[in-house]
């Protein structure tokens, strides 16, 4: 079939995606993590990391939407993958760390797996974060060597599949130091259509 | 890759809209049209032919069902106006999506079998791996923009003859909130692998992607 105006078939292929794209994208807020420059970090936040005296590089990060945003630094720290949270003033909240589940201790990883045997008929751990909630001082002590004698909260992140009734689904739970599950979020996947069809 | 005289070239334009929707938690729906324009062909002994010429449009039906959260099995229809003979073809396929610090990596494996008046019957299987890379932070959120790359390899039986098919593509795309996305880029392929005569062809690829 031979088609007389090339541009006006290019013309309403474009006009149909604008058009088609433009209606929700103005309904809805969406949270957004964006790499920032060390200019646009609070100065609060980059008084903390220099206290800490660590001489990793870390990369900056804003997350969130208009009415919650944080600001993340992340690095290699004596080899773990390290995400250190403020807020948008440059208060600490939390420090975060990827850790193996067999590092956890046994008592605990015991109990976590205690916990997940009778929630799951069978499951895959996919990711294990240990977070650190002090004072700002015990968690620079934290960051820098790894232990503190000042008090501090310990608990872990855990993002995992596992199988309830028909199908594997995939979950965020958070653990406290005694091994018990306190929270337990549902994530849902992004959709990733256009790497499947 | 060295280009012989007597192998055959193709440029154009390869628009495809896509639709998915979910029924319940374990069903999706999937819709798809993807259309051939071809503005320039001909061989590279001299031969060109530069004309607008609607070459093919295919519409697909299929569905989905998800067997993990990141994997689904899937099954469909489709069928081909070309040349005013419609082919049919079904299609099965498995597909699975992991996720990295930075990146997704997709997996698809599929089979399709083409059925057309005078001609004789096609059967495919295949493979695409397809990367998705944020062009911001970490992940790819929504509103923001990523680089999309696949590759895919295609061998069909038709005539007791095998063929060999590779398509590659480079695209830059956008997610336009949390369930549309809209890609441009260019995807080549290049059919007939191993035979005297190869087929390259050279296609400005636009997509748009709605999820509801």
């Amino acid at each position: 079939m031979k088609i007389s105006n090339p541009f006006l078939i290019t013309g309403v292929l474009i006009a149909l995606l604008i058009g088609l794209g433009g209606p929700v994208y103005t309904q809805v807020k969406y949270e957004k993590e964006s790499q920032i420059k060390v200019e646009d970090v609070p100065a609060k936040a980059l008084s903390f990391i220099k206290d800490c005296h660590i001489d990793a590089p870390l990369r900056w990060y804003r997350e969130g939407n208009v009415n919650d945003a944080s600001v993340e630094a992340k690095g290699r720290i004596r080899g773990s993958k390290y995400s250190i949270e403020f807020d948008t003033l440059g208060n600490i909240q939390d420090v975060e760390f990827i850790m193996d589940f067999d590092e956890m201790l046994q008592a605990i990883r015991g109990k976590v797996k205690y916990h997940l045997d009778s929630l799951f008929k069978r499951y895959k751990i996919i990711k294990v974060q240990k977070q650190y909630t002090a004072e700002s001082q015990t968690l620079q002590q934290l960051i820098r060597s790894g232990q503190s004698n000042q008090p501090f909260t310990t608990r872990y992140e855990i993002v995992m599949a596992g199988k309830k009734e028909k199908m594997m689904k995939k979950f965020e739970m958070l653990i406290n130091s005694n091994g018990e599950i306190i929270k337990q979020t549902r994530i849902i996947p992004k959709d990733m259509d256009n790497l499947i069809y | 890759m060295k280009m012989f005289a007597q192998d055959f070239y193709e440029t154009g334009l390869l628009p495809k809209f896509n639709i998915n929707t979910s029924i319940n938690e374990l069903w999706e729906l999937n819709a798809k049209s993807e259309t051939k324009v071809t503005f320039l062909e001909g061989n590279f002994g001299g031969y060109r032919q530069q004309e607008l010429l609607h070459q093919r449009t295919e519409l697909a039906f299929a569905a989905e069902r998800k067997t993990t959260y990141n994997s689904s099995l899937a099954g469909g229809y489709l069928i081909r106006f070309h040349n005013k003979k419609p082919a049919h073809r079904l299609f099965q396929q498995y597909s699975i999506v992991s996720s990295y610090a930075t990146f997704k990596l997709g997996h698809r494996f599929s089979a399709d079998q083409t059925f057309k008046t005078g001609g004789a019957n096609e059967y495919r299987l295949r493979y695409r791996i397809s990367t998705a890379l944020p062009l911001e932070g970490t992940q790819i959120d929504p509103t923001e923009s990523y680089l999309k790359f696949n590759n895919e390899y295609l061998g069909g039986l038709q005539e007791k003859e095998y063929n060999l098919e590779i398509r590659a593509l480079a695209a830059i795309g956008k997610n336009i909130g949390n369930n549309q996305k809209v890609e441009a880029g260019l995807n080549y392929r290049i059919g007939k692998v191993f035979q005297e005569s190869v087929d390259h062809e050279f296609w400005l690829y636009l997509a748009f992607y709605l999820n509801t």
